[in-house]
């Protein structure tokens, strides 16, 4: 049991990651608009958040040491400034996002506007970053969060045509009505939501206020190879339900209230209280590690005391940071933004900031003089490589598809 | 998601006016299925309050963004009074059906099925006109 809780790191990580309001939207959006062509992209960006977050986390374990320490030690506090600032803007956009996206969770629930509970929400994520314990933040979300895997039971009880379905993915082709650059679009927004800098500076950040070492490795792979894959099912499983349900109807998603139809229809009003649950642990998950990747990433970069096991007295400049990123979050929000149309664009911008922490990570993980016998072996540092690659071409891509569709239009 | 902007010549202007009978159909969908849903009882209230609230918010800002947009001839001109003439009764039974579930009158929902599923093919006629 114990083992089995270890890993509600990597759950919290790889559920709040995958799955938080703007991939809700993401994979349903492109399910209803693609089928299950762009499942190559929930794939690629599975791939790429376990290099990405075994490499972090085991430079967290072996060194001790955080990862924008080590960005500023590696690339100088210039690079790392200019990194802090890239990083710190797409934290924040996703915090805004994922208040939004609790409020808009609730909404479903209760029918009451969901600008009414922004300020609820904003508040409670405060109180549990400032009160509550690490683990039992961690298990409550994690846990939680796997109501989502209703989705997948959904799918099941739909009795789809699988071999269709099948066939769409494994062919990954653009439907008529689609243009290039919206499905290149979208294929980098599915990409982008899973491989976000905020999961991997939660993750590292994390390993090191659970005091890992080198004999948690073990641990720490287990809630990389088990934790992400979920999050990649649960991506897939929403993906497929508008897929199954809305495609054919010509509905696309705009609102998180069509996610929730196709549920409805397989499972009726317990599927639908599940689901909906389920939208309120992941939101309030990815809030959860947005609010402490702000204030780690700003902390570890300035070298002051951060970290939820330091009283807010011994750390108070890194609670300051995570408390005014959460309330101006609520402020903007309660100007009206739409919390999904930011969530979509913080993937864009978020893919476009990806290889600057990205480069650092692939670095320090090569280096065998901060990862002595644990440095990248050959396999390691090819798949390492090559996934800088691709995000490198998807940050280059990103902002002018962004542009040129009108943001996926 | 429709976006409002200059439109200089007809092709232009049928484009966006395509996207938006595209958009505006999508809700009319949601609406149908969110009809279904109740019929069966498999919803609750509301969630089904927020289905049919989004549904209609969605399509009146559609049409408010379109009608942003100004029509630059006058073959654009009759374009733009067919659509506004659907759109405008789409927006009606829309809100009509956001208030009836608001006020938890399940039972009158079916009632818009049938002027819903005449307004989607209607607006599909268009879309194939214009496509």
């Amino acid at each position: 049991m114990k083992k089995v809780l270890s890993t509600t790191l990597g759950i919290l990580t790889a559920v709040g990651g995958f799955v938080d309001i703007g991939d809700l939207v993401a994979s349903s959006a492109t399910g209803a608009r693609f089928g299950m062509a762009l499942a190559w992209a929930v794939i690629l960006g599975l791939i790429g958040i376990v290099v990405f977050a075994d490499m972090a986390g085991r430079v967290a374990a072996l060194s001790h040491r955080a990862v924008f320490d080590l960005i500023r030690e590696r690339l100088g506090p210039r690079v790392g400034l200019a990194n802090l600032l890239a990083s710190t803007f797409v934290n924040f956009l996703t915090l805004m996002a994922e208040i939004g996206g609790i409020a808009l969770a609730i909404e479903l629930a209760t029918s009451v506007n969901y600008l009414l509970w922004i300020p609820l929400c904003a508040l409670a994520i405060w109180l549990i970053v400032w009160r509550v314990k690490f683990e039992t933040m961690e298990r409550v979300f994690g846990l939680a969060g796997l109501a989502l895997l209703i989705s997948v039971l959904a799918v099941f009880q739909l009795h789809p045509d699988w071999n269709h379905l099948t066939s769409q993915a494994i062919h990954a082709a653009k439907p008529h009505s689609e243009s290039w650059p919206s499905y290149w679009y979208w294929a980098i927004s599915l990409f982008a939501s899973a491989v976000t800098p905020y999961e991997v500076f939660f993750f590292s950040s994390g390993g090191i206020e659970e005091h890992w070492t080198k004999e948690d490795l073990s641990e720490e792979q287990a809630n990389v190879f088990v934790g992400f894959p979920i999050g990649a099912l649960l991506a897939l499983a929403l993906m497929a339900l508008t897929a199954i349900v809305l495609m054919p109807l010509q509905i696309q998603v705009d609102h998180l209230s069509q996610v929730t139809q196709p549920v409805s229809l397989a499972l009726g009003k317990l599927g639908i209280a599940a689901l909906i649950f389920g939208f309120v642990a992941c939101t309030a998950g990815a809030a959860l590690e947005a609010a402490f990747s702000s204030g780690y990433a700003v902390a570890q970069y300035f070298g002051w005391p951060w970290g939820k096991l330091q009283p807010p007295r011994q750390a108070p400049r890194f609670h300051l940071v995570v408390m005014v990123a959460t309330f101006l979050g609520m402020a903007l929000l309660l100007t009206g933004i739409d919390p999904i149309k930011v969530t979509e664009y913080s993937l864009i911008f978020s893919a476009a900031a990806l290889p600057l922490t990205y480069l650092p990570i692939l670095m320090i993980a090569s280096d065998p003089e901060y990862m002595h016998e644990q440095v990248n072996g050959r396999i390691r540092n090819f798949m390492g490589t090559v996934f800088l690659f691709i995000v490198s071409l998807a940050a280059v891509a990103a902002i002018p598809l962004m542009i040129l569709t009108k943001g996926g239009a | 998601m429709v976006h409002a902007g200059p439109a200089r010549t007809l092709g232009p202007y049928q484009s966006k006016a395509d996207r938006t009978a595209e958009t505006v159909d999508s809700y009319v969908q949601t609406a149908l299925l969110s009809i279904e849903l109740a019929d069966n009882t498999r919803v609750n209230l509301n969630t089904l309050s927020v289905q049919l609230d989004d549904a209609a918010t969605g399509a009146s800002g559609a049409h408010n963004s379109f009608d942003t947009v100004e029509p630059p001839s006058e073959i654009a001109d009759q374009l733009q009074e067919q659509l506004d003439r659907l759109l405008s009764q789409v927006d009606g039974q829309l809100s009509a059906l956001a208030t009836d579930a608001h006020r938890h009158h399940i039972s009158e929902l079916a009632q818009h099925r049938q002027p819903l599923q005449d307004l989607s093919q209607q607006i599909k006629q268009l879309e194939n006109q214009l496509s």
